[in-house]
């Protein structure tokens, strides 16, 4: 009786369990055949429409782009990265929706995991119809996947005329290729994105004060200047305590080390520049950095050089503020773009970033930024970093559309109205003037309550597809160009000039870069003789460089024929 | 550590001045971990009231140069930040919930030795723990599910961790097997005797379990993000982490001036905000782990 009773208790929650997971397989098993089974419906349709399409004539080729009258699409719409998901009543999204009579699916997917979560969406065969990459090579992944329609270079001058000539005339201002970003074996994928402020160089800040208190009346120009100043900050006690605690500079940004001072000899070491004979060549193996790296060497030596410069000047917060300028233990800082550092109204209300974190922790005590240029070197090169209008990003659109030729026109034709004219262009951004936010001398408020981001409202990131060169920004906020334009002087030569990524990188890249953070710091710091950059080229070009040199070559060669 | 001192003075030899000494270095290392324990934590609590052109110049100090108040109200005026909230203990209580069910469902049966197929069930189970589906099939299945946009989605795929029913068969195995056949003497039927017998005798794996599933259902937003499209039905970390990004988007021009809060004091906040519930919980369930382990089963 005891026996039996139990067993059976036993064989019960056996069944149960056994049951249980038996019902999950069949779960399992149910969707994957359902999966199976919508695949190949899905590829006989693709593969339906192919011989309709056939080799009909030019301009019969072109008009079954031409968008449907009084037909309603939906479209899948992924545009730059949003901070919020766009709810489906949006003020503005609804406004839009009417004005092109489609209704927009905005995705949202959340910008530190966008490639991870994208990824997902695409292996689950999800992919919007229009979609922003962050570079060449985000779109050669998508095209390797087969994700991405061809776009015509003819097709997109046909459709959207206003973009085609934008990129065209990027590519002769900045005297390069722009269509390089999204070509792939010969054909075009997509349209090339930019970034207007990627023009301008990083501007150097001094302390006003400590130039005052040492006697120099004008803003060191030249690098002899500078170097004038620097010594003049170490020697003289600029911040009157009665101790030799101050240093001229640091490194800056400590992925971006010094970059004014190796501006002044023509080269950024990590960046690839234009050559005169019309070639490509990396920056750190270039003899006049050998110069530079000299002179830092007798800074460093002299005392000139923060001794901590090799972890930066940044302690937190946001990546362009200097630590060490605000807490008076520098006097000179190249540390970020022209509009952090900029005072306002240039800057907005309290000046950029870097500006007002300065002004709050100096309120009474006298202090004062002065804004300079990156000091101009012996040959009379000037510059620093710069961003380059050219990111590398890129628009591209799904594959799907091959099915719909007429939805692909219809996508053009919005982006292009969007983001090729001014006043759409502050809708799509900043909403309705007026009840989104207020223009006043320049001075741009916000409307929408705190805490509320612009995507509830239906504007913002996700709109703005095309980041072309239009200079809407100088007709509502004169001023923050107007000091860019001077003080961050638009200076080519200081960009990074290879837009992809080449073939053997990854084979030697992480070796070549770190033996380059190495070698510079040990010359800096006196640990290896300045002579030693000699054998440093040797080894980095023995060591893979000179194969990514020829690879990078090719490619400048490729993009200009 | 008291009576230690009680004891001694009254009962034991005279407290020699060397043990004095040992005791009081003991005394000092204990104070000096607790600090170091407690520092990062006040740390954070401080910076979060601080204003934010200060909260980079404080150095080593807990209290704020400045007070304000301005992370919190950034953080907590936010949109969805009250649903986010909701979804998240819904979530959690939900969870945790459907995790102790099932886990405890599948880890009974498995502690009886005499379980048919108990093997193989035991190697499916294990399985699990080394191959998983991945994140692809598994985004498949729920779509297929049509699970997209509800609870479900969050609470049912980490329902059953192999580790946490192998820890808690661990445990029922320990239980002597005396109790079951004492109640089914009783009468007391299988389901009958999980439930008045073995449950009351394993509050403490059972609130250790549940820490762990609270904290991780609590924590968790990767899944959140995969099949929310509804901001409405957004979990907490989600809401904060784009909190946190709001706070340092570079001139995009949608951002207004008064809401330029430096993007620390909010990260400082969102910590507070995003913690202070587990934290406050945490006191709650210890309590049933020393309750649990003092409550003996068999006495004598």
């Amino acid at each position: 009786m005891f026996r039996a009773n139990h067993g059976t208790g036993k064989r019960t929650l056996a069944l149960l369990l056994v049951s249980g997971m038996l019902a999950g397989l069949a779960a399992g098993c149910s969707q994957s055949s359902q999966q199976s089974s919508s695949t190949p419906s899905s590829s006989s349709q693709s593969s339906s429409t192919e011989p309709a399409s056939g080799t009909p004539e030019p301009e019969n080729e072109f008009a079954k782009y031409e968008p449907q009258e009084g037909k309603t699409y939906t479209i899948e719409w992924l545009g730059s990265h949003s901070n919020a998901p766009m709810p489906d009543d949006a003020e503005m999204k609804l406004y839009w929706e009417e004005k092109f009579n489609v209704k927009f699916n905005m995705w949202y997917i959340e910008r530190s995991k966008w490639n991870e979560l994208l990824n997902v969406r695409i292996a689950a065969n999800e992919f919007p119809d229009i979609v922003k990459t962050d570079g060449p090579d985000t779109l050669r992944g998508y095209y390797d996947q087969d994700m991405v329609i061809e776009l015509p270079k003819e097709l997109l001058n046909h459709l959207a005329p206003k973009i085609y000539k934008n990129v065209e005339d990027v590519s002769r201002d900045e005297g390069i290729d722009a269509w390089t970003v999204t070509a792939i074996e010969g054909k075009n994928y997509g349209i090339p994105d930019f970034n207007e402020n990627g023009r301008y160089v990083y501007t150097s800040i001094w302390r006003a004060d400590w130039l005052k208190k040492v006697g120099i009346e004008t803003v060191p120009k030249t690098l002899d200047e500078f170097e004038v100043a620097f010594q003049k900050f170490v020697n003289e006690d600029p911040d009157g305590n009665g101790k030799k605690d101050t240093y001229a500079l640091s490194s800056g940004r400590v992925s971006e080390p010094f970059a004014s001072i190796y501006g002044a000899f023509g080269y950024i070491p990590w960046y690839w520049s234009r050559t005169e004979d019309g070639g490509i060549a990396y920056g750190a193996v270039q003899p006049e950095m050998k110069d530079a790296l000299a002179l830092l060497n007798r800074w460093y030596t002299e005392g000139l050089l923060n001794p901590e410069f090799i972890t930066g000047e940044n302690r937190g917060g946001h990546w362009s503020i200097s630590h060490d300028f605000i807490e008076g233990i520098i006097g000179y800082t190249n540390n970020g773009p022209f509009y952090v550092n900029a005072p306002p109204p240039a800057g907005g209300e309290k000046g950029g970033k870097m500006y007002a974190a300065f002004q709050a922790a100096h309120e009474n005590d006298g202090a004062e930024i002065v804004v300079g240029q990156a000091p101009i070197g012996p040959d009379g090169k000037c510059g620093s970093i710069r961003w380059g209008v050219v990111t590398g990003g890129n628009l591209c659109f799904s594959k799907k559309l091959e099915e719909e030729p007429d939805k692909l026109g219809k996508i053009l034709q919005i982006v292009e109205t969007l983001n090729c004219d001014y006043d759409n262009y502050m809708k799509a951004f900043y909403g309705i003037e007026g009840k989104h936010y207020k223009l006043e001398n320049g001075e741009k408020t916000s409307l929408i309550p705190d805490g509320t981001s612009s995507e509830e409202f239906g504007f913002g990131n996700p709109f703005i597809a095309f980041g072309g060169i239009f200079k809407f920004g100088q007709r509502w906020r004169p001023a923050y160009y107007e000091y860019a334009e001077q003080y961050a002087t638009y200076s080519k030569n200081y960009s990074d000039a290879l837009l992809v990524s080449l073939p053997s990188k990854s084979k030697y890249w992480d070796e070549l870069d770190k033996m380059q953070k190495e070698v510079y710091i040990q010359i800096i710091t006196g640990a290896k003789p300045v002579e030693y950059f000699d054998t440093f080229v040797e080894n980095w070009m023995k060591d893979g460089g000179e194969i990514l040199t020829a690879e990078a070559n090719d490619w400048i060669q490729s993009t200009l024929s | 550590m008291d009576s230690v001192f009680h004891k001694r003075r009254h009962s034991g030899p005279p407290v020699s001045r060397t043990e004095r000494v040992f005791d009081g270095v003991i005394v000092i290392c204990t104070l000096i971990v607790s600090f170091s324990m407690l520092y990062p934590l006040l740390f954070v609590l401080g910076r979060s009231f601080s204003s934010p052109d200060t909260v980079n110049l404080s150095g080593m100090s807990v209290l704020p140069k400045k007070w304000s108040l301005v992370g919190y109200s950034f953080v907590l005026k936010s949109s969805f930040i009250w649903t986010g909230y909701l979804n998240t203990i819904v979530r959690t209580l939900l969870g945790t919930a459907i995790g102790l069910a099932v886990s405890i469902g599948y880890a009974y049966p498995l502690s009886k030795k005499n379980l048919p197929g108990r093997n193989v069930l035991t190697f499916m189970l294990i399985l699990t723990m080394f191959a998983s589906g991945g994140l692809v099939p598994e985004y498949i299945l729920i779509k297929n599910l049509g699970l997209f946009d509800t609870i479900w989605s969050m609470v049912l795929p980490s329902a059953m961790k192999a580790f946490n029913v192998v820890i808690i068969r661990n445990f029922f195995m320990s239980i002597p097997e005396e109790l079951d056949e004492a109640a089914e003497i009783d009468g007391c039927s299988a389901i009958g005797t999980l439930f008045n017998i073995i449950l009351p005798v394993s509050t403490p794996i059972i609130a250790t379990i549940s820490l762990w599933m609270i904290v991780q259902h609590w924590n968790s937003w990767f899944d959140c993000l995969l099949y929310m499209r509804d901001p409405n039905r957004f979990v907490l970390q989600i809401v904060l982490r784009r909190i946190i990004f709001e706070s340092s988007v570079e001139m995009t021009g949608a951002v207004s001036a008064e809401q330029q809060v430096s993007q620390e004091v909010v990260k400082y906040a969102t910590i507070i905000v995003a913690t202070a519930p587990i934290l406050m919980v945490y006191p709650f369930i210890q309590k049933y782990f020393v309750k649990g382990i003092m409550m003996g089963s068999l006495k004598g």
